[in-house]
């Protein structure tokens, strides 16, 4: 019996990935055939197969603004909702997101250094042949790095997660301190650059960040992949998973490597996109009634993949000049659908009970 | 029944002080000498009125002279020039934030300690402001820095709102050195630099009048997805204009700024002849390694990309948006020697210069 379950919940599993699968690409050719710009549909399939389209400038929007910001969007989405995911098991926390373990904050303090301190760097970093785009994601990625560092100490020094949260928690706040304090003493202009860092941006990437950003997210997924085995032990409570033969600490530390790297590398590129990551993984098990992390975490990888299109579409808003920031769209039109969930399950502590 | 009374009572003096408030400035309007270009102030006899204090402000704010102020604090770059170009310069003893200043002059006497920093901008130091017992502070309102400019009045320091930045037109925000010249007691002065300022700003916009050819321009970078754009209505969108070139958003009817996404302003700028004002840029390499989609724009490529770099200070500022504002001619003539040098062979660039 058990077998006949499992049997039909695989299936219900693999039409329900399928269908995320084909969300994914239709919202992915109608994200890059609306913008701001209106190109008409078979103009852009045909540029998109190959063949040469007469408006150059068209061709050129097309191939250079926004398919790197599909990719982005796609690329982000994943990775913020698979480490989310991930961050909701290791800490059998229904609030649990990314940036739990202060990534962002000390992304965001890095970004602040740079940017407020940026002209005696400015000349530095002239000198040393670094691009511009890179200042911020190398500031970024420094920060989040450091963080991930002292978070992984002291991981290995205490045997207890939620210690841990409170760590990470109180990493954000002092990072934040630091940050009003440089505000404070910077002038108009360099606020303003950081605030519309803070306000996250899927389309600044262009084809010489891309180039780095998508193996490393590459990898990042499919070493997620491959930790939803530990993963589902771990929902089983730390005892038991000990006794399981899981080397606890390795694997809480694998975790934290694994999500450090998507969540930093994604706010070192595009700024912090809050939200996403803590509403995205409760709709996977909401429509998918599983905690089994060998079959969520792929779902979660497409789903975030196709929600962060259709944000993107949202935030373009195709016809008009202007854009949206993503931060606003994926947290305006994501807190609703949050509340539903919590209103129709009544009680979010159903994934982790073991 | 006494509640209703008092109340009554208090309305009614607050009608007659605003009746009796209002008189003098009728009777000033018959002698209020007329500006040529500016909105937003009013000068008459020892009598300054600015109309229009700060974004939205309701009412005017007048402020009464008997002299000439002796020690002054300025609050804004942009209030420099004004002094320096009528000679009172020695009078400023406080800015915020020091290091931005341009100008050569005042930065020897920061440097002499005649001019003493008062916080950074934005965060004015009242008790640095009142040990220094200045005269007058001038000091401009963006619309929230109130508070600390009301507790500066309350210590007894008149604080003078210089709302310049509100003007929709070049030339009326030039204007604003005749309201420096009342304050100082030099408006004759302030007149004759205003009045050739104006004078040459027309002359030059008539020598660009008659260009056959107006090449298209565009402006700004993108900052995260957004590119600012100045509106059609902006006072950048008129230098353009008088400078005989066609600004890409010049139909646009916005005073203000555009945000415009990056793929919009490729579309309708890529094959533009000029680009203009690239924000703290200087050079093409900088502006390819923020983003290689630069590259894409025809401007780039025929190298007709050029900013307002030609003076930077040695702490990074650009002098363009300090004395700029006050010398709208220079700007113009710029713009002029950029989109038709033909017109002005001899001239050679005072903020501008060819991004290499």
């Amino acid at each position: 019996m058990i077998q006949q379950q499992f049997e039909s919940s695989r299936k219900k599993w693999s039409s329900i990935l399928i269908i995320a699968i084909l969300l994914t690409i239709a919202t992915f050719i109608i994200n890059v055939s609306l913008g701001s710009v209106s190109i008409p549909l078979d103009l852009v399939l045909k540029h998109f197969i190959g063949l040469t389209i007469d408006n150059e400038s068209w061709a050129l929007i097309l191939s250079n603004f926004r398919l790197p910001k599909a990719l982005t969007a796609i690329l982000v989405g994943s990775a913020l909702g698979i480490s989310g995911l991930q961050m909701q098991t290791l800490f059998r926390n229904a609030l649990a997101g990314p940036y739990i373990l202060g990534i962002s904050s000390g992304a965001g303090l890095g970004v602040a250094i740079a940017i407020f301190l940026g002209f005696y760097v400015g000349g530095f970093l002239e000198l040393s042949g670094i691009g511009r785009s890179w200042l911020l994601v190398c500031a970024a990625g420094v920060g989040s790095f450091l963080i991930l560092i002292v978070i992984s100490l002291a991981a290995i020094r205490l045997k207890d997660s939620v210690t841990l949260l409170i760590i990470g928690l109180m990493f954000g706040a002092a990072t934040g301190a630091i940050v009003s304090i440089l505000q404070f003493f910077s002038q108009a202009e360099n606020i303003q650059a950081y605030v519309i860092w803070s306000f996250g941006s899927l389309g600044s990437l262009s084809w010489s960040e891309l180039i780095v950003f998508i193996p490393i997210i590459l990898i990042g997924l499919l070493a997620s992949l491959l930790l939803s085995k530990h993963l589902n032990a771990l929902l089983l409570g730390e005892n038991y998973a000990s006794s399981l033969g899981l080397n606890l600490k390795r694997t809480r530390i694998l975790i934290i490597l694994n999500t450090s790297i998507l969540a930093g590398t994604v706010t070192a590129f595009c700024g912090p996109i809050a939200f996403f990551g803590v509403a995205l993984p409760h709709v996977a098990r909401m429509l998918f009634n599983t905690t089994n992390h060998l079959l969520l975490s792929p779902l979660v990888i497409f789903m975030g993949a196709f929600l962060m299109l259709v944000f993107d579409t949202i935030a373009q808003l195709p016809g008009f000049e202007a854009t949206l920031p993503i931060n606003a769209v994926t947290a305006l039109f994501g807190a609703p659908f949050v509340i539903f969930i919590l209103l129709k399950k009544k009680n979010l502590n159903y994934s982790y009970q073991s | 029944m006494n509640m209703t009374k008092s109340a009554l009572l208090l309305l009614l003096s607050l009608w007659l002080l605003a009746c009796e408030k209002k008189k003098p400035s009728e009777n000033v309007d018959s002698n209020a000498i007329n500006n040529h270009s500016a909105s937003k102030f009013k000068i008459s006899d020892n009598q300054l009125t600015v109309l229009e204090p700060w974004p939205g402000a309701t009412s005017p704010k007048t402020y009464n002279f008997k002299s000439s102020p002796k020690k002054v604090i300025v609050t804004s770059t942009t209030h420099l020039p004004y002094l320096e170009m009528l000679g009172v310069g020695d009078q400023l003893v406080g800015f915020p934030g020091t290091s931005y200043i341009s100008s050569e002059y005042f930065r020897e006497r920061v440097a002499t300690g005649e001019i003493k920093d008062i916080g950074n901008d934005g965060n004015l130091n009242i008790e640095l402001i009142i040990g220094l017992q200045p005269d007058l502070v001038i000091a401009f309102d963006m619309g929230n820095e109130s508070t600390t400019l009301d507790k500066i009045e309350e210590s007894g320091i008149p604080v003078l709102y210089n709302a310049d930045f509100l003007e929709t037109s070049a030339l009326g925000r030039a204007e604003w050195i005749r309201f420096f010249g009342a304050l100082f007691n030099k408006q004759n002065k302030a007149d004759s630099i205003f009045n050739n300022i104006a004078k040459s700003y027309d002359s030059l916009k008539t020598l660009a009048k008659s260009v056959s050819e107006r090449p298209t321009v565009f402006s700004g970078v993108v900052y995260g997805d957004i590119w600012f754009l100045p509106g059609g209505e902006n006072s950048a969108a008129a230098f353009y204009k008088d400078a005989g070139a066609a600004y890409i958003w010049e139909s646009d009817s916005t005073s203000g700024w555009l945000e415009v996404s990056f793929e919009s302003v490729f579309d309708k700028a890529n094959d533009a002849d000029y680009w203009v004002g690239i924000s703290t840029f200087n050079t093409k390499e900088e502006l390819i390694s923020q983003d290689t989609r630069y590259g894409e724009f025809d401007a780039f490529q025929q190298d007709k990309i050029f900013t307002y770099s030609k003076r930077i200070n040695p702490t990074g500022g650009y002098d363009y948006f300090e004395t700029g504002y006050a010398r709208p001619d220079l700007i113009l003539a710029d713009f002029i020697s950029i989109f038709h040098p033909e017109i002005l062979p001899d001239y050679d660039t005072y903020y501008y210069q060819k991004v290499e």
